[in-house]
């Protein structure tokens, strides 16, 4: 029964990325829609009419389609991560930006902003954001280090204090440059509408690498979400799996949020749904976080971009919106007291 | 398969355990008894190498456990904790598949392992809804499962109504009669003079005595661990221990 559902969430995901890019500011049938698509097809395109203009072709396939995938790509890392996150952690209400992941983006992106810096060309923020998120979390796995070992309760709080103290060094760049905080706002809030090939392209490769790498660990953070002693007793080298996991998410993550900027809900909650609909084992736990997670993100960016005509909403604010209520209503229904231990 | 704790001692800030040499022989049941705080988790996770003496080794072969891999020290030992819970959620063939993570996943194993405790109906229950007792028996058939060479309980009794208990003991017993050697920690001085055939007693981390049960749960050095005076009556089903209360 469970594939039957996994099976369904796929199709969803195929008819969210298709019918997604009927959705934009230009006008375009969705016929036409359907013949660009077949005509980017091999072999399928010399049987396809070519009813649609260059330009037509030109906003389906350099707008919405990478701004589409892109919601793909982002939103399964953010679930993936997510479901990691918490199995490492043994906390329900983690998420990747725990480990000091977001706060260290959003400095790397702010500086970018704020300082007007540009040594890699239009590239700059994305790969300031990547490396100072990366760099965010090495510290926070460092500082929790304990006789070798990074215990769960340490990282955790460590990540939070990391959090605290680079978003007030953000907030206090934004406070002294006023006149910038809309383009940095923008940013905080997370959007997919400036994703190019070219940017989507590095980040899904890094994307699906250490999702593929987090999954292969499922059976060792299943083991320890029953805690690192037992994970330990039953044959688990819980130490370099902590390691290997974190470094994959953080990997994936700051990839993901160097193009879209920051999103919440994602990371925390799918992986709540996941376990709801297919039950706690991560072997389900990781993909089909990163199926809804991706479908989510693509739905709710179609919202960001059609509920108001010729205006883009930053999507963290459509996924906190949307999100939350229909999680909190999940919740009440589905979960049966199983978080109460 | 031998352990053998050599001169091991382990420190806290505010506590200090040993120095305590021990041999545990194959086919044998052990208790670690003692009061709370004694020290008696702290030498199951010394034994288990969970944790690193601060002095002395411990021995699982011949060799230092903490120079053996974690897959094959989970061969070799299995370790029922004192509580076990997931936040998040998991079924009890979830909790199940995770002790075998050393071995090959098996189902037929894993209902094996819950039928002998009475308990395969469960093997699709959310594991956080089950009690405090069915969720000991899980773990104790999460160890069975695993099927390592010894198995060690801490208080595998706990939270368990009379007739679970007389099944767990009971199963101590088999378990010990197939080859197994078990090393437990036990409150109940009855049960751990009627299944053991080795004591360790601890107090304030110090060995008090050790030795065959037989010879070394007396009332002397019950009174040593414990400051409190015992007498003993004979029952049907053996000697019985009582402390003496005012």
């Amino acid at each position: 029964m469970r594939y039957v559902w996994i099976s369904l969430l796929l199709i969803i995901l195929v008819f969210a990325v298709v019918f997604s890019a009927f959705i934009g500011s230009v006008r375009i049938s969705p016929i036409k829609i359907l013949e660009i698509y077949g005509s980017q097809i091999p072999f399928i395109s010399t049987y396809i009419p070519h009813n649609f203009t260059s330009v037509q072709y030109e906003i389906i396939e350099q707008l919405r389609e990478p701004e589409i995938l892109g919601g793909l790509v982002v939103g399964a890392s953010l679930g993936i991560g997510g479901a990691a996150v918490q199995s490492i952690f043994r906390n329900p209400i983690t998420e990747p930006y725990i480990i000091g992941l977001s706060s260290g983006a959003s400095l790397g992106a702010v500086m970018t902003i704020v300082l007007g810096l540009s040594f890699l060309g239009f590239y700059t923020m994305q790969v300031s954001a990547f490396a100072f998120a990366l760099l965010a979390v090495f510290i926070v796995y460092f500082f929790a280090l304990r006789g070798g070992k990074a215990h769960p309760t340490y990282l955790l709080l460590t990540g939070v204090a990391m959090s605290f103290f680079i978003s007030a060094i953000v907030a206090l760049l934004l406070f002294s440059n006023i006149n910038l905080q809309g383009e940095a706002f923008f940013w905080l809030l997370g959007s997919l509408e400036d994703i190019t090939w070219t940017l989507l392209y590095p980040v899904a490769l890094v994307v699906i690498i250490t999702s593929l790498v987090i999954y292969s660990l499922y059976r060792e953070l299943d083991a320890m979400q029953m805690g690192d002693h037992h994970a330990r007793s039953v044959g688990v080298n819980v130490e370099r799996t902590k390691k290997l996991a974190i470094f994959m998410v953080a990997l994936g993550v700051s990839a993901s949020v160097s193009i879209s900027g920051l999103i919440g809900f994602v990371g925390l909650v799918m992986p709540h749904l996941s376990r709801i609909l297919f039950g706690g084992s991560n072997k389900y736990v990781i993909p089909t976080s990163g199926l809804l997670g991706a479908i989510f993100l693509i739905c709710a960016d179609d919202i960001a971009r059609g509920l108001v005509t010729g205006v883009v909403i930053p999507i963290g604010i459509i996924t906190g919106i949307v999100g939350a209520p229909f999680f909190l209503y999940f919740m009440r229904k589905l979960t049966g007291g199983r978080y109460e231990g | 398969m031998k352990v053998k704790l050599q001169g091991v001692r382990y420190r806290l800030p505010n506590f200090s355990l040993g120095p305590i040499d021990m041999d545990v022989e194959p086919g044998k049941i052990y208790v670690v008894m003692g009061k709370n705080g004694s020290g008696k988790s702290t030498t199951l996770k010394l034994i288990h190498g969970d944790i690193r003496p601060s002095e002395g080794t411990v021995l699982v072969d011949g060799v230092d456990a903490s120079k053996i891999g974690f897959i094959q020290l989970a061969k070799k030992i299995a370790f029922v904790w004192q509580e076990i819970y997931n936040p998040l959620s998991f079924t009890v063939k979830d909790v199940m598949n995770v002790s075998g993570y050393s071995r090959d996943a098996d189902e037929d194993d894993i209902f094996k392992a819950l039928s002998v405790l009475g308990i395969e109906r469960f093997i699709d229950r959310d594991f956080n809804l089950l009690s405090g007792g069915e969720k000991r028996l899980v773990t104790i058939a999460a160890a069975l499962y695993q099927d390592s060479e010894i198995i060690i309980m801490d208080e595998p009794t706990n939270f368990l109504d009379i007739d679970n208990q007389i099944l767990v003991y009971n199963l101590i017993r088999d378990l010990r009669n197939s080859g197994k050697t078990l090393i437990l920690t036990l409150h109940d001085i009855d049960a751990i003079h009627n299944i053991s055939d080795y004591v360790l007693i601890l107090k304030d981390g110090m060995e008090v005595a050790k030795g065959p049960t037989r010879e070394t749960l007396n009332v002397q050095n019950l009174r040593k661990a414990f400051n409190v005076p015992f007498y003993t009556y004979d029952t049907v089903n053996g000697k019985s221990f009582v402390g003496a209360m005012k």
